[in-house]
């Protein structure tokens, strides 16, 4: 069994002045806006569909000048966090 | 339009903001008031309308199925018998407690309502339109059509239009005071609809009011966006844009958990700081503030 992730439809992004910016569009957020780095907002593009840390370290590998190691923690602590916010929805699948 | 200080009718229509609804009587005896200054935003009876409300007494309790949406304020939202929401606005009682004091089924798209209200609330057959009722259905249609209501008091001066942002308490009435004692007209002390209209930021007033209890359904060109900030000394500082967008997101009135509309307002947030600049207004209490606000938009 494997964890498979997407991000919750209760949060838009919206990248403004170079900013970038996740909205909470639910009334149970802990904040009703969260920064991204940059690195943060080419994960959560690559969440628009059921995705697994795998698949979201790939992601990083191909677009930034990064390690293995240091891309999956990145990917790690940032699910985790869009984890505690609500930001993300998870399913569980075979392999 | 009208500056009575109350107006009962069997029909009445709302304009606020540029959208327009029509509450019915749909019982002969029963009649419809408003309260100034809502009678400013009477429209005529043939005007063309986004909403249509049909209003009778009876049960308002929204029924046993629990809300799918609890806003914390005095409205919840349940689902409603076709596909639409049911709105239950409730209040609370002096002994503790509270109790429903009307409900409101609306359609999917938001083109037509039934609002059934507790007797009790239709005291001589005459039931009140009026906040939250008006706001919380003028709030979704505005969002569906590219436009959003904030927590700012908005002045017309000299045919354009400052628009003063705060929470409650940050000074918007007592700087729409201020500017009409300097010769501009309250559009509103509280409450003002925001939207682009060909690449500029127009502002309209709106009837819920603050303190001053002020407000006029007259529409400008925004010529000044302030987040205000009572201060010793009159001083404006530019805020960047990602900082005004949230600035500005935290001040729109919401009233809706429908996904689509709560990006609509996302969306209308991001197009008025994209056209124009918002400002920190830090000012003093008196007409010197006002002047400072003219000095910054001459400049």
């Amino acid at each position: 069994m494997g964890t498979e992730y997407r991000r919750d439809d209760r949060h838009v992004y919206r990248e403004i002045a170079g900013e970038h910016l996740l909205i909470a569009l639910h009334r149970e957020a802990i904040a009703p806006m969260f920064a991204f780095t940059p690195t943060a907002a080419a994960l959560w593009a690559a969440l628009d569909g059921w995705t697994t840390t795998g698949g979201l370290v790939d992601q990083l590998l191909g677009r930034f000048d990064v390690e293995r190691a240091q891309a999956e923690q990145d990917v790690g602590e940032f699910l985790e966090q869009l984890l505690s916010i609500g930001a993300l929805q998870t399913r569980e699948v075979d392999g | 339009m009208t500056a009575a200080s109350v107006v009962a009718a069997p029909v009445i229509t709302l304009g606020i903001g540029g959208v327009r609804t029509r509450f019915e009587a749909a019982e002969p005896e029963l009649r419809l008031s408003v309260a100034f200054p809502s009678t400013r935003f009477l429209q005529g009876e043939k005007s063309p309308v986004d909403c249509v409300v049909r209003v009778r007494r009876g049960d308002a309790d929204p029924g046993p199925e629990p809300p799918w949406f609890v806003s914390g304020g005095p409205w919840e939202v349940h689902r409603g018998p076709h596909g639409g929401d049911r709105v239950a606005f409730w209040t609370a009682l002096a002994e503790g407690g509270r109790e429903p004091m009307m409900r409101l089924d609306l359609s999917t798209a938001l083109d037509r309502g039934e609002m059934t209200v507790a007797p009790r609330y239709a005291p001589g057959g005459a039931v009140s339109i009026g906040f939250p009722l008006d706001e919380y259905l003028t709030a979704r249609l505005l969002a569906r059509r590219g436009a959003v209501i904030v927590h700012a008091s908005s002045v017309a001066d000299d045919g354009d239009a400052f628009v003063f942002l705060g929470h409650s308490g940050a000074g918007k009435s007592t700087l729409a005071e201020i500017a009409e004692s300097c010769g501009a007209q309250v559009m509103s002390d509280d409450r003002t609809v925001l939207r682009v209209d060909h690449g500029h930021v127009v502002a309209a007033g709106t009837p819920w009011h603050g303190s001053y209890a002020s407000g006029a359904p007259d529409a400008a060109r925004v010529r000044g966006l302030f987040l205000l900030e009572q201060a010793q000394t009159n001083a404006v500082v530019p805020l960047h844009v990602a900082h005004a967008f949230s600035e500005l997101m935290v001040r729109t009135v919401r009233p809706t958990a429908e996904a689509a509309e709560q990006r609509a307002v996302v969306d209308v947030v991001q197009r008025i700081v994209e056209t124009m600049p918002v400002a920190v207004l830090r000012f003093r209490r008196d007409p010197s503030a006002m002047q400072t606000v003219r000095d910054f938009v001459s400049a």
